[in-house]
């Protein structure tokens, strides 16, 4: 059930309103607002085409906008617009309300539907052609944001602010347990929550701002054993027993308060020089309590037993400081020459620890002979100390008649320091220690603008004395150029590219990373305001390789990820009178690790057959198309998903 | 799946309480609009004003952000700002409207003009001189905002939708969200552009951080912030990009690798040379099995947990 639906006529109730409102002037008011309703054709896997497109059928508010020009009793801006509000997945409502020099109100919602269900994830049963993956979800998450300025534009602004995320929903999950793992029901309801208060100073040349705020986070979670899950996904007898679970019932709960200060101050000296220093405090605390109850024939291999049920509660706390702060100065060394230099740090450390208590039921040794009930209690510690400190540096000179250049050096240093928690490790290495690296980029960039044509470029270079992970880079290359032509209204010219190559040095690790990208676009009007023909072409290309220890036999093997494809797109704007129409085609394949093909379609008609009043026509369509590959789903992900939205557009 | 549905209807009750009070305060004393007040005063006092030809024009700006903002003491009043950009207009309206002889903005001097009183607030990530978008010939205010034309329903004054405006010069990003089978949705109520990047932010910084410093994905993702008891990555000891693309990818849950096994043990190796960060799974994990090659079938709580050293829960 979707409560978006029972929102619309509370959407729709403000346009009332505001007709009314408009009524009682006597004059136009610049509303607008489309509602209709979409149906939704699709064929092949259902699961795949949520995963990816997710509209669904139903009531859909695709646009709502009103400014008000002029006062509005006690307002004198009053501003509301939302859009895709209904069937979803995504919405937005928005409100902007104030009165000169007395407040300014801010408010946003936004709805978002979150569905997963790959066919080729977390799924050890795709080659037996069981679709779809064992992590699913099914969820919405809805942010409210409300902020309150008052006095704004005078001394001394005072700031009242609240936010609210709230993620919920079903899912499916599972548990490994007593060797082997389970299917699991799983139902989530987090509510982030933040408060805040500032003020904000604007004294002359100098400006200021402080907000305190505070957060304060809950996450529930209960996962159960999915009907007819019980055989889990290894079926076969393990030391001549066959692992079922009868029941699997987890609960967690996790309470997260973290208090939040925001610091900043900027001022202009003489004119010429700017000075801009920033803080941030965010302290979190966490507690979580977790209980399990479990039955059914399990085996430990850490208690060397059986076993027929199992008992968990987990007690957990952990801590985090975090703080950031900044200095930065911009001069003014002639006009339009600006150097600016500054410094930028942030630490964080984490100390957490759990006390793990495992109740064993009825546990036999593999020799079978009854040894009871075996309690294990496991404390666990870990800790985190990471700290990240950036100089840079850099030169900009903007209008050297239609060229720009600018040049800069930056030098991040990075800290690590983990203490290894002795409960997880299996295989020593790798888990804690001191881990340093310092990182120096330089590079610059170009850019020129003239008659309608503008080319950019620029370069960065990156060179690090050592990895922390094994994916981080020596060194690194980024190339960017941009060029665009226009000429008069008729033609517009694209082209962009940008590359990346990152690698190391290091013969034992062996990374690699290339990623290309292309793309030009073209758009010819030949009527104006009429009829407007667009393309667009690119090719795409990443490579990422790297030596890896496969765990089942320690052997050190290559492996590399392929993207390589192209897309292109062709496109129509047509407007007579009162009709408009626009439409696209769009196609790309990507020939890489997942080989697929997308087509895509997008026609938009409009007919206003009442000067105010008009009928909307659209059909989308989305075709995914899945070649075989290892490990992947092949066609069995195959689907092809048509909405056709049929709406009035309303402009009084 | 149950919802609570009190919530939801919150921002349309506060929109229609202020629209209810504006409508019958509007209904009680109405509000002469811009044209006629201008008319008002231009019959009275035999004065062209810049709305009696730019009827339409000073209509609409009545709602303009520049209309009403208030310099010094001064009350805004619409018909009275045109001169603040356009300097004065006697010898246009004297010479019939002769469009050159009124100042318009165009290109990198016009915004410099904007820059003139914009300059003096901004933010404290924001640069004008420096930042990615600095004031040149190539990119300046007059390339995003419009300050008569904008779109209505984008903030700023933007002269398109945050996405197709970000298009004009970042094709190969707007490519692929739009192509790319596993993407964020974009615009049309979902997020945009402007959601996780500052576009008058300073070099190195064009990504907007949380209140709290952290990657603007905890923003929406809030429940992955933490802190967890048995954290994954951590700042200097990777980030969400880590393992994901941000805007559209050619793999499921936007994982930099197809294959998850191979993404994990991209870390999860020990294979000689510098210490690294990442540990090695031990021996049972057999990837010869399709149990194993998804290595969060088990270690589902990939991204933190606050119950299992091994995040298997």
């Amino acid at each position: 059930m979707r409560k978006t639906h029972r929102l619309l006529p509370f959407v729709l109730a403000p346009a009332a309103v505001l007709l009314c409102s408009a009524l009682l002037r006597a004059q136009a008011i610049p509303f607008d607002i489309e509602l209709g309703y979409r149906w939704v054709d699709v064929t092949g896997n259902d699961q795949m085409y949520r995963t990816q497109i997710n509209d669904r059928p139903g009531l859909l508010l695709r646009s709502l906008n009103y400014t008000s020009q002029g006062p509005l009793g006690f307002l004198d801006t009053l501003h509301v617009d939302g859009s895709d509000i209904g069937a979803g997945p995504a919405g937005q409502f928005r409100l902007q309300a104030g009165q000169t020099n007395v407040f300014k109100l801010t408010f946003v919602w936004r709805e978002t539907d979150l569905y997963s269900a790959l066919p080729a994830f977390a799924n050890p049963f795709l080659d037996e052609g069981i679709i779809p993956g064992q992590q699913t979800w099914n969820r919405s998450r809805n942010i409210y944001d409300a902020t309150l300025e008052l006095l704004p534009g005078k001394m001394i602004t005072p700031l009242l602010g609240y936010t609210r995320n709230v993620y919920q929903g079903p899912g499916t999950t599972t548990y490994h347990v007593g060797g082997n793992e389970f299917l699991l029901n799983e139902q989530v309801q987090s509510v982030d929550q933040l408060y805040r208060v500032g003020l904000g100073f604007n004294y002359g040349p100098v400006k200021a701002g402080f907000t305190q705020g505070w957060r304060m986070y809950t996450w529930k979670d209960v996962a159960a054993l999915s009907p007819g899950a019980g055989s889990g996904n290894f079926t076969r007898p393990i030391l001549g027993q066959t692992i079922t679970a009868d029941a699997i019932v987890g609960t967690q709960n996790n309470k997260i308060n973290t208090p939040v200060t925001n610091a900043w101050i900027t001022g202009n000296l003489f004119g010429r020089l700017k000075l801009t220093g920033t803080y941030i405090k965010a302290d979190g605390s966490n507690e979580t309590k977790y209980v399990e109850a479990d039955a059914g024939k399990f085996l430990s291999f850490e208690i060397a037993r059986f076993f027929s049920g199992l008992g968990e509660t987990v007690n957990s706390r952990s801590r985090t400081d975090y703080w950031r702060a900044s200095a930065r100065a911009e001069l003014t060394l002639v006009q339009n020459v600006d150097l600016a230099g500054g410094w930028a740090e942030n630490s964080r450390v984490l100390d957490g620890q759990a006390l793990i208590s495992t109740l064993f039921l009825n546990t036999v040794t593999y020799a079978g002979q009854s040894t009871g009930d075996l309690l294990r209690e496991v404390t666990a510690r870990t800790s985190v100390d990471d700290m990240t400190r950036v100089f840079d540096a850099g030169v900009t000179a903007r209008m050297l008649g239609p060229f720009a250049v600018n040049a800069g050096w930056s030098q991040t240093q990075q800290n690590v320091t983990a203490t290894p928690d002795a409960a997880s490790i299996v295989i020593p290495g790798g888990q804690g220690g001191r881990f340093e690296r310092r990182v120096n980029t330089w590079g610059g960039g170009a850019s020129y603008s003239q008659s309608g044509l503008t080319l950019t470029a620029d370069y960065h270079h990156d060179s690090a004395d050592r990895p922390i992970f094994r994916t981080d880079y020596i060194n690194r290359d980024r190339y960017n150029f941009r060029g665009v032509w226009n000429f008069k209204d008729f033609l517009k010219l694209g082209a962009f590219f940008r590359e990346t190559h990152a690698d190391d040095d290091i013969v034992e690790i062996g990374y690699s990373t290339k990623v290309r990208e292309f793309e030009g676009n073209i758009e010819i009007t030949l009527l104006k305001n009429m009829l407007t023909l667009r393309g667009s072409g690119g090719e795409f290309l990443t490579n990422r390789k790297i030596l890896v220890r496969v765990p089942q036999d320690f052997d050190i093997v290559p492996t590399e990820q392929q993207e390589f494809g192209h897309n292109w797109e062709g496109g129509i704007h047509f407007q007579w009178d009162r009709l408009s129409l626009d439409g696209a085609y769009l196609w790309m394949n990507n020939n890489g690790s997942i080989p697929f093909t997308v087509d895509r379609v997008r026609v938009l008609t409009e007919y206003f057959f009442l000067q105010n009043l008009g009928l909307d026509f659209e059909w989308l369509q989305d075709k995914y198309n899945e070649r075989v590959a290892f490990d992947q789903a092949g066609p069995l992900a195959d689907y092809n998903g048509n909405r056709y939205y049929v709406g009035l557009h309303w402009k009084p | 799946m149950k919802h609570r549905s009190t919530l939801p209807l919150a921002p349309a009750a506060l929109t229609a309480a202020i629209l209810l009070a504006g409508a019958v305060a509007a209904g009680q004393t109405p509000t002469p609009t811009p044209t006629e007040a201008a008319a008002k005063v231009s019959s009275a006092q035999e004065l062209p004003k810049c709305a009696d030809c730019h009827t339409e024009l000073v209509q609409a700006f009545a709602s303009n952000p520049h209309a009403r903002t208030p310099h010094g003491e001064k009350k805004p009043d619409p018909n009275d700002v045109c001169t603040t950009c356009h300097g004065d207009g006697t010898k246009h309206m004297e010479a019939g409207g002769d469009a050159s002889l009124i100042h318009t903005l165009k290109g990198v001097a016009g915004a410099q003009d904007c820059l003139s009183c914009h300059a003096k607030t901004p933010g404290p990530h924001d640069s004008f001189a420096t930042g990615v978008h600095a004031n040149t010939a190539t990119v300046n205010c007059l390339t995003c905002h419009s300050v008569h034309k904008s779109v209505a329903k984008s903030e700023h004054l933007l002269a398109k939708a945050p996405g197709a405006l970000c298009a004009t010069c970042h094709a190969n990003q707007t490519a692929s969200f739009q192509n790319k089978p596993y993407s964020h949705r974009l615009d049309r109520g979902g997020m945009t552009c402007l959601d996780c990047h500052g576009p008058h932010a300073r070099r190195g910084e064009a990504v907007k951080m949380t209140v709290q410093g952290d990657l603007p994905c905890l923003n929406c993702h809030a429940d992955l912030r933490g802190p967890f008891v048995f954290q994954h990555v951590s700042g200097s000891g990777g980030d969400c990009l880590s393992c994901h693309q941000n805007h559209g990818s050619n793999n499921p849950n936007m994982l930099q690798w197809a294959r998850v096994d191979q993404l994990c043990l991209s870390c999860h190796s020990q294979t000689g040379g510098p210490k690294t960060y990442g540990s090695q799974p031990p021996s049972f994990h057999d990837l010869t099995l399709p149990r194993y090659r998804n290595c969060t079938t088990c270690h589902v709580a990939v991204h933190g947990s606050n119950v299992s050293p091994q995040l298997l829960k």
